[in-house]
């Protein structure tokens, strides 16, 4: 089952869900056991402004809709990914669920669509920093946060499966 | 009915009997974690940390009870086993679980922080299980009323040198007490009579099967020695949970059958995860693999507990962790992704998240279908 | 007597009335003058050691002696619960740059060094100062930037070191004599040796296994070197540690297997060859491991269930989320739980008293000292601030007994800010640090990175040795963390994978990328090589009028520079370094973005911490361990201190803290710190004076 079967398709958090899954790897239920769908939304929303977010989850509707009819990532990357408008606000949302943080858009991006006063690097949130990505992806966990307990460091590493 | 409550007459009796304490105390853990979890990072701090130490000694108690078990003469396991009259009896919990054992106990569920849940923690730690008076329990044959009946059978059976004859104990598979940590108290390891009856008190003392007398004692009445010598004190969990429950800290002069009147303790019942539990339905969605995945993960870390009570060890590391650390390295990866499935919505419950069901899957048949399920899965993810 | 004090003092913050006008508007405090038996300089692990020593020495006197303690703690008051600790935690979560001092954000009064500010100051060609690199808190005068930080709070820098518990070695004490460098400390290890026990039992808390310490210098056999003469306690002198050794790594085990039987061979001066035989050796560490029988683990402070063990929660430095770590925090909770500062209660025994007060700045110890002669000290101010807005107010403490315990380069400003105990003219000199050269690479496998503790082993080989007449030792510690210190991973790992910095397309994402990381992450690892760092007289902390912060209080003003000695170990630590990556299949010289098996060690120019050498250039970071600045030694002309931390000028004063080590050697210095500080607490609690301040005597003013 995938999730537009779900729900409404335009729906904009459940595009921005099933986006975040192609930009990831990770599964819906790997994001939403971050706790951050709703946040990073919003974050993306209050960065680049409502109007860029609506065409960019448009654009990233039709292209995964295609994806699903052709069974392969084409259309998200030649419309989405490779997009000279899209493409600087991926790389951002990318790192902004591997990292946590929030990284500028380049000043070419600016130019062209303004700038808002959020767009500097920032760490999210506290959690955006602990459900970061990278660290799973590491088979290892947040420094600082979620231990692996005791002694866990001595055991032969695993990542998990992806 | 004014029965008397069931005599353990035999080893054999005492053995299984033990075999069911030590799933006893494991069923109350997921029941108090579930609520822990759902907890959101961060709030309601008291609250989380006072779950938290009950917790601790929950699993200090299922040790004890594993240590008396190994030293006169039997591997804890999570197999079925027979207590008297009664056959094919599990240890292992299944949710929600109504104990074969204690009919006073209630029906135990899985609930996120909520009202509801605390009054469950509450009936669960109560000296009668909420009851006015034991008489008003119902009893069923070769089963008890209160979890305090259960143990001072066990006890009286300790005691008996026709069922437990003094070259009977010896100290086999003992979990040390520098390898158990935390707060909770010592372990205590078993050797002969006086030390079997010692771990079993230390289980009643603590709050399991609390006498009835307990409630007109002080409610602060220190449960166990300061070892940590931080002013950190124990009380029982039903006075830690009464004050859950009432939103008040107990006052030093109180006892415990008052309601408490001291300060404050602040809960906000909705800074806590939506969470709900729903029985298995192996539907194939993310959601569904996610479930399955935290029970196959339950099952390893129950069967790394009661290898760990075998006195097993793992041999993946060098020099070789025991049994209990990689049983430790399982809890804190369990809780992790009990956090994650509280914060993931269940798509056909609106509102609702998904909770981890704690549902243990027999090794064998069940356990292999279980995996392969999953590895079919993550290979199409 | 207070006339007495401005006139003889003489100093410019000595003198109230002086002050009052640097700082504009101080309040004087009205009332008399406050008496303690000891007032204590610094709430951090030097100061809480002495609090408690003393103590618990002085009530085995005949009579009891119970003594009245003030800690005075220039910085804020930290946590004394667990939910007030974890907003350290998410302070450092959500910090930008996870430096040590991120989950600590200092107050405006109490201003700290932080690593974030090291920046280079720009050198004249004669060699002298032209642009001082004063953006920070510390004025660096170079020619080299101090690199090292502290944390200013009620704990100290304890909050955010990583645990690392070693002695030094016993030729460590007795340098000159030995290699012809440095100087002899007046104690020499086995002097020490009691005291050592002592810090890791009775504060710190290590975790270690004797036989597993393989360091050189100590004949070879590490249970001779840990025999102990505490015979009651540890039959047959046969020493074991508190806890169990901490489990080493599967990194640990990974090099140890892959670099089984290496020999590095370095050449030296005239030609001569040195051999050092690789062997890893487990960490001793202030970390709460498996306990030996009859040991309590210390847990969080308010919350002792947490934190009996290590979690591997990953972030020693900055902060340990648990507190398995030792922090100071937890000596000074203990003291102020069982000696709280009041009357004893009807029906209760008396007993010692302990006051803490935070955001109180000494700004001058008070004395009689003139020029060349001994004196006393009467007394010590402090600024008590608040930060709202109000101007701070100055009260002047009195007591038996002083202890200065403020950190070294701390130590060494109100020293000098005093006009006190500086007759030798040592004070502030012979700075001292531990250079650390980092190497990095690659790995053939995955090692797992990012798991466990900053470092669990290292390798010991290049501690001690004739070579240490030529050039300097060095410690080699192996690192969990991957390339978080000299790489900024893994986010900037993510930055190459993703990439899209020219073009704004993303180079890699979804599953590849989550794929890509994993086969990349967990195989990184580091070394840190660090050099026993040399005294010398023009590494020194000074004051300057020009330079203060805004209680007035003097900024440290820093020169450094780096001896041809120590700089004579750059080459040597990065040719060991080859020979060892070497032999773990990544000798070849890669550089990101590209990702294979390497080495990955680079050192550019453009680095404020560059240091060039033979032609070459290094990175050298510093690594936190500030030392020097109050030598201890026999001769009142060449120390300031002598073997109990007593100053040789102002006999009821101590100074106390790294800052009295006459030379570094390679270990990390809190140990031996804490280990002095004992020593110093047993003394002062054997010559306190019989009568008690617990009821205040008059003290008269004239």
């Amino acid at each position: 089952m995938t999730t537009t079967e779900l729900s409404n398709r335009s729906d904009p958090i459940v595009v921005f869900t099933d986006l975040s899954v192609e930009l990831t790897g990770y599964d819906r239920v790997e994001l939403a056991g971050t706790g951050l769908i709703e946040q990073h939304y919003d974050t993306l929303l209050r960065l680049i402004g409502e109007r860029e977010a609506g065409h960019l989850l448009q654009a990233a509707a039709e292209a995964l809709d295609a994806d699903r009819k052709n069974h392969n990532g084409e259309a998200l990357r030649t419309r989405v990914i490779e997009s000279k408008l899209y493409g600087p606000v991926i790389i951002s949302l990318i790192k902004l669920w591997y990292l946590g943080s929030w990284y500028p858009l380049p000043g070419s991006y600016a130019d062209v669509n303004g700038s808002t006063a959020g767009d500097v690097e920032h760490v999210v949130s506290a959690q955006a920093y602990r459900e970061g990505l990278v660290w799973s992806a590491a088979g290892a966990h947040p420094m600082g946060a979620k231990a692996p307990g005791w002694g866990s460091w001595a055991e032969a590493p695993a990542l998990p499966s992806a | 009915m004014n029965a008397q409550p069931t005599k353990i007459p035999t080893l054999a009796g005492l053995r299984a009997a033990l075999q069911l304490a030590i799933g006893l105390e494991l069923s109350t853990i997921p029941v108090y974690l579930t609520g822990l979890y759902s907890i959101r990072e961060g709030r309601n701090t008291d609250t989380a940390q006072t779950i938290r130490s009950v917790v601790m000694e929950e699993m200090l108690h299922m040790t004890l009870a594993a240590n008396v078990l190994n030293a006169i003469g039997e591997v804890p396991s999570p197999k079925p086993v027979d207590f008297l009259d009664r056959k094919h009896l599990s240890p292992i919990p299944a949710y929600p679980l109504d104990s074969p054992l204690i009919s006073g106990i209630g029906t135990l569920e899985l609930l996120p922080l909520s009202a509801r849940a605390v009054d469950n923690y509450v009936q669960i730690e109560h000296p009668l299980h909420g009851a006015a008076t034991l008489e008003a329990i119902p009893a069923a044959p070769d089963s008890y009323r209160t979890i305090g009946e259960f143990y001072h059978a066990i006890d009286l059976a300790l005691n008996d040198p026709q069922i437990c004859p003094d070259s009977l104990f010896e100290p086999v598979n003992q979990v040390p007490d520098n390898e158990y940590y935390g707060g909770a108290g010592d372990v205590v390891e078993v050797c002969d009579r006086k030390t079997a009856r010692a771990a079993v008190q230390k289980i009643v003392d603590q709050g399991e099967g609390l006498p009835e007398e307990a409630l007109h004692e002080p409610a602060k009445k220190v449960t166990d020695a300061d070892r940590l010598a931080s002013g950190w004190q124990m009380y029982s969990h039903y006075a830690r949970f009464r004050e859950i429950q009432t939103g008040r800290k107990f006052r030093p002069d109180q006892t415990a059958g008052e309601t408490p009147a001291g300060a404050l303790l602040l809960v906000d019942y909705n800074q806590v995860e939506p969470a709900e539990f729903v029985p298995r339905n192996g539907d194939g969605s993310p959601e569904a693999v996610a479930l399955d995945e935290f029970d196959l993960a339950y099952s390893l870390l129950v069967d790394a507990v009661y290898a760990a009570f075998g006195g097993g060890i793992s041999s993946r590391s060098e020099p070789p962790l025991t049994g209990l650390q990689v049983a430790v390295h399982a809890m804190y990866g369990l809780k992790h992704k009990a956090v994650a499935l509280m914060r993931t919505p269940n798509p056909e419950r609106p509102g609702r998240t998904l909770c981890p069901r704690f549902a243990y899957v027999a090794l064998g048949g069940d356990r292999d279908k279980l995996i392969r399920r999953l590895e079919e899965r993550s290979g199409s993810r | 007597m207070h006339e007495n004090l401005v006139t003889v003092s003489g100093g410019k913050s000595g003198s109230m009335k002086t002050t009052g006008t640097q700082t504009g508007g101080v309040q004087p405090s009205g009332g008399g003058k406050e008496h303690f038996d000891i007032v204590i300089v610094g709430g951090g692990i030097a100061g809480a050691t002495v609090a408690k020593t003393v103590i618990e020495q002085a009530a085995t006197r005949s009579p009891a002696r119970h003594p009245r303690i003030l800690i005075l703690e220039a910085g804020r008051a930290t946590a004394m619960s667990a939910d007030k600790y974890d907003t350290y935690v998410q302070s450092y979560q959500q910090a930008l740059a996870k430096v040590p001092n991120s989950p600590y954000p200092p107050t405006v009064s109490a201003p700290q060094p932080d690593v974030l500010d090291i920046s280079r100051p720009v050198m004249g060609e004669d060699g002298t100062t032209k642009i001082p690199a004063d953006n920070g808190y510390f004025v660096q005068m170079g020619p080299l930037p101090f690199g090292s930080d502290y944390a200013r709070a009620l704990g100290g820098t304890t909050l955010h070191w990583l645990g690392t518990c070693l002695r030094l070695l016993p030729n460590d004490f007795r340098m000159d004599t030995e290699y012809g460098r440095g100087v002899d400390w007046p104690i020499t290890y086995d002097e020490l040796k009691p005291y050592y026990e002592r810090a890791e039992w009775d504060i710190i808390g290590v975790s270690a296994d004797v036989g597993h310490q393989y360091y050189p210098g100590i004949g070879g056999d590490p249970a001779k070197y840990f025999k102990s003469k505490n015979t009651g306690k540890f039959p047959d002198g046969v020493y074991h540690f508190p806890m169990e050794e901490i489990p080493s790594s599967f990194l640990d085990e990974y090099l140890a297997k892959k670099s089984a039987g290496l020999v590095v061979t370095l050449k030296g001066d005239l030609g001569r060859e040195y051999t050092f035989p690789i062997k890893i050796s487990n960490t001793p560490v202030g970390r709460n491991s498996t306990p030996t029988p009859g040991y309590q683990p210390v847990g969080a402070v308010g919350n002792a269930d947490q934190g009996q063990r290590c979690e591997g929660n990953s972030s020693c430095i900055p902060i340990c989320p648990v507190q398995a770590k030792y922090n100071a925090l937890k000596t000074l909770y203990e003291l102020i739980v069982k000696y709280p500062d009041r009357e004893p209660r009807e029906g209760e025994k008396e007993k010692a008293r302990v006051a803490v007060r935070s955001q109180c700045m000494a700004s001058n110890v008070e004395h009689t000292q003139l020029p060349k002669k001994q004196g006393t000290v009467t007394g010590i101010t402090y600024l008590k601030y608040s930060d709202d807005g109000s101007p701070p107010v100055r009260a002047t403490v009195t007591a038996d007994v002083y202890v200065l315990a403020a950190n070294a380069i701390e130590n060494a400003t109100l020293l000098l800010a005093s006009k006190a105990a500086n007759s030798s003219g040592e004070v502030g000199r012979n700075l001292m640090d531990h250079p650390l050269l980092l190497t990095w690479g690659l790995l053939e496998d995955n090692a797992g990175a990012y798991r466990g503790p900053g470092s669990t082993s290292g390798i010991p080989a290049f501690r001690d040795g004739p070579h240490r007449s030529e050039r300097t030792a060095f410690r080699v510690e192996i690192g969990n963390w991957g390339w978080n210190f000299p790489e900024n991973a893994p986010y900037d790992t993510v930055h190459d994978l993703v990439g899209g910095a020219g073009t704004g397309t993303a180079q890699l994402y979804g599953r590849a990328l989550r794929k890509r990381l994993g086969e990349i992450l967990p195989n990184q690892f580091r070394i840190a090589w660090e050099l026993e760092q040399d005294p010398e007289p023009t590494n020194r902390v000074t004051i300057d009028e020009r330079y203060k912060d805004s209680l007035g209080m003097y900024r440290p003003v820093i020169h450094y520079d780096l001896s041809e000695y120590v700089r004579a170990s750059l080459p040597w630590a990065a040719e060991a370094s080859r020979q060892l990556f070497e032999r773990l299949g990544i000798g070849a010289e890669v550089r990101r973005p590209e990702y294979k098996p390497g080495d990955y060690t680079h050192w550019d120019a453009n680095d404020p911490s560059a240091v060039t050498y033979d032609g070459q250039t290094y990175w050298v970071r510093g690594a936190g361990h500030v030392v020097g600045t109050h030598r201890m030694g026999e001769d009142p002309e060449h120390s300031v201190v002598d073997g109990y931390q007593r100053s040789h000028d102002l006999p009821n004063l101590f100074i106390v803290g790294c800052g009295s080590m006459p030379t570094l050697g390679t270990s990390n210095p809190t140990l031996t710190m804490t280990a002095l500080a004992i020593r110093t607490g047993d003394h002062i609690a054997a010559q306190l004076p019989t009568h008690t301040a617990a009821q205040p005597k008059e003290k008269k003013d004239a």
